[in-house]
């Protein structure tokens, strides 16, 4: 930070867009030979992303307490648990304790009842989508298909591990992307499957754009997002994701 | 091959991570966070001091990710490293003289098993320069915290932000370039 004192704008400037990945290949390449040779100027660099690293470390930290809000408590013993290390106070506080743990007995189960009510809603409304028909014709795609006959026959980790060696070589066909997306949100893995049905919507001509849109929406209440889910519901034109927005409206 | 697959997921986590994806850090964190309270609360700790301890975890979490300190060698590699990150430190408040006298530490299986991480949270120089520019940033101006937000964590372009306060590109570049300098003085004197 200290040497930050004497740098100048254009400096930032062009430190911000190289750390940004905005550089073409000839910019970069003079940036990154400066780097290598000049020490003085390495150090400039350095100190610039470890200023980005705190602003985004206090943006994040901003957040957490919204992250944590939405969460709901594990049990009521780990209330147990934090009372009884006061007990030369419970005596005189009996009464107090008792409404106390009336107020938190009524917090808890609304909480806990909110998130069951999400898995509720998940239970009744995921259904993994049916598959693909698994002819078994020119074999260029047997090992997709023989991923497939494993989906269907609800061994998702194997199907999921097949697929994503497909998935290497083409990370972002659409038709992978969902399959591993409802294969993950079979297999309990709400975000992994965020992570690869965001994938499949990001090529809007897709013809699974709609059971996407519906999954990720399944996927987002799974984790106790209902916002999200509703968002992402929305844009589904499939009747069973009108129903679920239906069943989530407040 | 099949581990490079799992890999590959990780990896994407950890791209998603280094772009603050906001559905990913939350989901990371909301799918995480119980198994470390209850990890505290099985040994001695309250539920507020779970909290804490896991957001610190997960800060340097995202720090270690986002200076390339982490490298995923398994399917759940990441969720494993923020649990040990959390159970470490709060192995680190146990010993602490609050926790002394106490003795229902259940800490016997940590030993060999954190290599990989136990010189990375030392409070060194870096870290202390880290925490003063989030000390400082907390002091900055609304105007400069929204700015800096939106194009060092939200990855806005210079074009997008001058667009949405009306201004040129060249008023909110050099708009950036004071809220910086006013960040450094700020944490140059803490005080």
């Amino acid at each position: 930070m200290k040497n930050l004192n004497n740098i100048s704008e254009e400096q930032l400037t062009v430190i911000d867009r190289f750390l940004n990945k905005e550089m073409v290949a000839a910019e970069r390449l003079e940036f990154e030979t400066k780097l290598n040779d000049d020490p003085i100027f390495r150090n400039l660099v350095d100190q610039v992303r470890e200023m980005r690293l705190g602003i985004e470390s206090a943006v994040l930290k901003e957040q957490l307490n919204s992250f944590h809000e939405e969460i709901v408590p594990v049990k009521t013993l780990t209330n147990t648990i934090e009372t009884s290390s006061n007990k030369s106070l419970t005596k005189r506080l009996v009464p107090f304790s008792i409404a106390a743990s009336i107020v938190a007995a009524i917090g808890i189960f609304m909480f806990m009842n909110q998130g069951s009510t999400n898995e509720k809603l998940f239970a009744k409304h995921f259904n993994v989508d049916p598959g693909l028909p698994t002819v078994m014709s020119n074999s260029s795609q047997y090992e997709f298909y023989e991923a497939m006959v494993d989906y269907k026959q609800e061994k998702y980790t194997e199907a999921i591990s097949k697929w994503k060696i497909l998935a290497i070589k083409k990370p972002n066909n659409d038709t992978l992307t969902y399959f591993l997306g409802v294969a993950q949100l079979a297999n309990n893995n709400p975000e992994v499957a965020i992570l690869q049905l965001e994938k499949t919507i990001e090529n809007t001509n897709s013809q699974f754009i709609n059971d996407a849109y519906f999954y990720l929406g399944l996927a987002y209440l799974k984790n106790n997002d209902v916002d999200k889910a509703r968002a992402e519901l929305e844009k589904s034109n499939l009747p069973d994701a009108k129903k679920l927005l239906e069943a989530l409206k407040p | 091959m099949k581990e490079n697959n799992h890999i590959s997921i990780q990896l994407q986590l950890v791209d998603a991570i280094k772009s603050n994806d906001q559905n990913i850090l939350k989901s990371l964190y909301q799918n995480n966070y119980k198994k470390v309270e209850l990890h505290i609360l099985k040994n001695s700790g309250s539920i507020a001091e779970a909290k804490d301890v896991f957001q610190e975890a997960f800060l340097a979490m995202y720090q270690n990710v986002k200076a390339d300190k982490f490298t995923p060698e398994t399917e759940t590699a990441l969720q494993g490293y923020l649990f040990t990150i959390a159970r470490n430190k709060w192995r680190d408040v146990l010993r602490s003289s609050r926790f002394k006298k106490t003795s229902t530490i259940d800490d016997t299986r940590h030993e060999a098993e954190d290599d990989f991480e136990s010189n990375a949270f030392a409070e060194t120089e870096q870290q202390h320069q880290l925490s003063l520019t989030m000390e400082a940033f907390k002091k900055l101006g609304e105007e400069c915290r929204t700015l800096l937000k939106q194009f060092y964590f939200e990855n806005k372009s210079m074009r997008d932000i001058s667009t949405q306060n009306n201004l040129a590109e060249a008023s909110t570049r050099n708009k950036k370039y004071r809220c910086i300098q006013k960040l450094k003085e700020l944490a140059l004197s803490p005080n």
